[in-house]
């Protein structure tokens, strides 16, 4: 009886072991894979994740350089050790770029994963996933958040934040749609 | 870099105060006068070529004309063809991207060369810039110095020349890109 508890708590032990170690299995698999890479329909779009040095670009060209990479205010982009300097346009929230994501990672290394898109000439990339080399993964989706901290507006409205941006509102009801003025909009909408 | 700015700066300090030094009148001999004077113009034009060299490395003064561009819809197609993402057609969503800090660019006119702007008469912001802002899908021939790094061109634009206002007529063949981009 006593032999057969004993074997009883000695299976749970073991069992409970065994549960320990594939979650610790699976949340170190789960924290050193990079984020899903999403499909967007870009020109020879090619899903990537490298690592690098977060970089102003100003700075790297002709030595201008600000405090944090200019705390949001310059373009970026992640110096490599292998394929040189990468330029980052964009992130994961909609008509957004990816200095938000960024640049409070200035001068440190970040590992990052998305997509690179090329034409024209030109070859940049979206940033999708990131951390800190060690730490866990984040969507590259801060803008949102900052946007609605910046413009005072709830975050609620993040989500489409091109609908209630006031710079844009304004611009608009100059300019109108086409940027022709009110008549021009008039003749061609109506 | 930032290195090279503070020794340049360090130069440049020496320099001035040397000037200064060497304007004042010396009871030394007339010949020690001009040794120092010539040591003083010695230092000041290797400062000023040092200085020159270490500032506008790769950078080329150039004077562009073309259009100001949503960077990542025209290189990226992912609202329609690279041309149908410019002018009127898509002035709203270029409006938004700029808005967004996605980065402006200008699209010279010549070489189609997309020159990713970083600076705009003396402003460093390239983010969101309310001037950028206000000047997307125009025509403009700026003033600048462009650089390359790594494939990709930039343009510090130091001046606008001309600013021809909005002439891509892209709706008229393309209709408002995106769609929704309308009223």
């Amino acid at each position: 009886m006593k032999n057969s508890k004993q074997s009883h708590v000695g299976r749970i032990s073991s069992g409970a072991l065994g549960a320990l170690i594939i979650t610790t299995l699976f949340l170190s698999a789960c924290a050193s894979r990079p984020g899903g890479i999403a499909s967007w329909p870009v020109t020879n779009a090619e899903k990537s994740g490298f690592t690098g040095e977060v970089v102003d670009v100003l700075c790297e060209l002709n030595g201008n350089c600000a405090e944090n990479c200019g705390e949001g205010k310059r373009q970026l982009a992640i110096k490599t050790e292998d394929v040189g300097t990468i330029f980052v346009a964009k992130n994961l929230n909609n008509y957004s770029g990816a200095v938000d994501e960024l640049w409070q990672f200035c001068e440190k290394q970040v590992e990052v994963s998305g997509l690179f898109t090329e034409n024209k000439g030109v070859r940049f990339f979206q940033v999708q996933n990131m951390r800190e080399p060690g730490n866990s993964w984040q969507k590259a989706t801060r803008y949102a958040q900052a946007w609605a901290e910046r413009s005072g507006k709830p975050s609620s409205l993040a989500g489409n934040w091109e609908a209630h941006d006031e710079r844009i509102k304004e611009i608009i009801e100059r300019d109108g749609y086409l940027g022709l003025g009110k008549e021009a909009d008039e003749d061609y909408f109506n | 870099m930032k290195s090279t700015i503070k020794h340049a700066q360090q130069q440049s300090n020496v320099c001035s105060e040397a000037t200064i030094c060497s304007g004042a009148t010396l009871a030394s001999p007339l010949h020690l006068v001009r040794k120092i004077a010539k040591g003083v113009i010695s230092a000041c034009v290797l400062t000023g070529l040092l200085s020159t060299q270490s500032f506008a490395a790769g950078g080329n003064k150039v004077t562009v004309t073309g259009e100001m561009i949503d960077t990542w819809c025209y290189v990226s197609q992912i609202m329609g063809s690279s041309e149908a993402v410019t002018g009127t057609a898509h002035h709203v969503c270029a409006v938004w991207c700029a808005a967004g800090g996605i980065p402006v660019g200008l699209l010279d006119k010549e070489t189609e060369t997309v020159y990713m702007i970083l600076s705009f008469e003396g402003d460093d912001t390239s983010v969101a810039n309310e001037k950028i802002l206000n000047l997307q899908s125009r025509e403009l021939t700026v003033k600048g110095t462009a650089f390359e790094l790594d494939g990709i061109s930039y343009l510090n634009i130091d001046d606008v020349i001309t600013d021809h206002g909005i002439v891509n007529l892209t709706h008229e063949k393309f209709g408002i890109v995106p769609g929704f981009a309308g009223p």
